[in-house]
């Protein structure tokens, strides 16, 4: 049994991720009340009051249209909510530009660049939230790192959506996130889904292969290979190349050979 | 003078833009810095409220800035960038009459902002001169004679120029990349707005 309560001050944020077009608000009540609540909210810019229009879904968030940019006169949001048990109530007062926070950028992609074993190629896009990217071009924050280390590189980027990296390790795994801002203003936005690529590695030659030829020339009905001296590598998933990583200890020397069996 | 519409009057005119959009970002960068050393060398409260409409000083704020022209963008920047010269000026005398030496620091602070906001009104005169319109000539005595004041609403009052003029930094970069988009001249209307 969950006693009716109260509500208690209420969580309120403001975000603008379709800058210049507006701005919404969401909230949600820190605790559970048990009962039905109702949610009013009102903005004011200046003297003048604004309308947040409510989402349908999710039904604790609404929409404002700039009426104005550029401005230096702050925004006050207030959102008050009662139930049968009493109201409470929270203001949030913010600037035009503080708020701007694009959603972060889509379709990223990461791919090992042919002959290269120190690249990676990164493409991404534009959030398809941020309506005119040519007059409020965003700007982009890279990070990436191989998965057996924890250190991030980054790499910011004023235009363009792609990057090459060109200091990967070598047959290493790597994760890549990508971050967006405004150019000018605003907060960076959160990081992209990670993506994960190896760069390109050369493909071993066969082992059988030698051995193949031999066999052909003598005739041999089998061959015998020693087992080579191998050591487990990290796992080399390649996109893309198709080669399997194979690691060899120093001072091996692979001689394939057939040995006839009579 | 190449027609406003020909090729090499369009790549001319992207050139300017992307300068001007240059000069702009170094501005407000200078601007925001200029902001933090005056509220600190002023005694000021940076969250300070100052009045919406402080007399004298251009607004950034613009209602249906998406259906500007880009004449009407260079002529209100070019109003904005003039009036901030003289205000600049002005605050400039003040301090040096307020501290003296004594703030050399601010005095060279204002002094670089001052000039930097002089070139970029030469770059929109420019920009004017090249869409064949050529700049309105500048009114001398435009600027009213600085209103008396206690030394705290001076205080307030350069708060506010600062504050305003990192705005219009923001918006003059803006108003210069959507007149480098390509398309018809710029003096034409733009394509009304898309509904949200």
């Amino acid at each position: 049994l969950s006693l009716a309560a109260p509500p208690k001050e209420p969580v309120l944020m403001c975000r603008s991720n379709n800058y210049p077009k507006g701005f919404y608000c969401s909230w949600h009540l820190p605790t559970p009340t048990y009962i039905p609540n109702s949610f009013n909210i009102s903005v004011i810019h200046g003297t003048k009051e604004m309308v947040c229009e409510k989402d349908v879904f999710p039904k604790n968030r609404c929409h404002i249209r700039y009426l104005q940019l550029f401005s230096t006169v702050k925004y006050k949001v207030t959102l008050t909510v009662t139930n049968a048990l009493g109201k409470n109530s929270t203001t949030a007062t913010f600037d035009e530009f503080a708020i701007v926070k694009p959603d972060p950028p889509e379709s990223v992609v990461a791919k090992p660049v042919p002959n290269n074993p120190r690249r990676l190629e990164v493409s991404w896009q534009n959030p398809s939230s941020w309506p005119d990217p040519e007059s409020f071009p965003l700007k982009f924050f890279l990070r990436y790192r191989p998965l057996i280390l924890d250190q991030w590189q980054h790499v910011e980027l004023s235009d363009g959506t792609s990057h090459t990296i060109t200091d990967a390790y070598a047959g290493k795994e790597y994760i890549i996130q990508v971050a967006a801002k405004d150019n000018d203003i605003g907060t960076w936005s959160d990081w992209s889904v990670a993506v994960h690529a190896t760069p390109w590695t050369e493909e071993p030659k066969h082992l059988t292969t030698e051995a193949q030829v031999t066999e052909t020339t003598s005739a041999s009905t089998s061959s015998f290979m020693p087992p080579p001296t191998t050591k487990i590598c990290d796992k080399g998933a390649v996109a893309g190349s198709g080669a399997m990583a194979v690691c060899w200890t120093a001072g091996l020397v692979l001689a394939a050979y057939g040995v006839l069996f009579i | 003078m190449a027609a406003a519409d020909s090729p090499s009057a369009a790549l001319q005119r992207r050139d300017l833009c992307s300068r001007g959009i240059r000069l702009a970002g170094k501005m407000r960068s200078d601007v925001i810095d200029l902001l933090d050393t005056y509220v600190e060398r002023q005694g000021l409260d940076a969250s300070a409220s100052v009045a919406a409409a402080v007399e004298g000083v251009p607004v950034a704020a613009a209602e249906r800035w998406d259906e500007q022209t880009g004449t009407q963008r260079l002529l209100e920047n070019l109003a904005a960038y003039r009036a901030f010269r003289a205000l600049l000026a002005q605050m400039l005398e003040e301090q040096r009459e307020q501290l003296g030496e004594a703030d050399a620091a601010l005095g060279r602070a204002l002094a670089a902002v001052l000039l930097q906001v002089s070139a970029f009104s030469y770059h929109l005169e420019e920009l004017l001169r090249l869409e064949s319109h050529g700049p309105p000539s500048e009114e001398r005595a435009a600027c009213p004679p600085p209103p008396q004041l206690s030394l705290f609403e001076r205080k307030l009052r350069g708060l506010g120029v600062l504050r305003e003029l990192a705005q219009w930094a923001v918006r003059s970069a803006r108003d210069l990349r959507q007149l480098a988009k390509p398309g018809p001249g710029s003096s034409s209307a733009p394509s009304p707005p898309e509904s949200p």
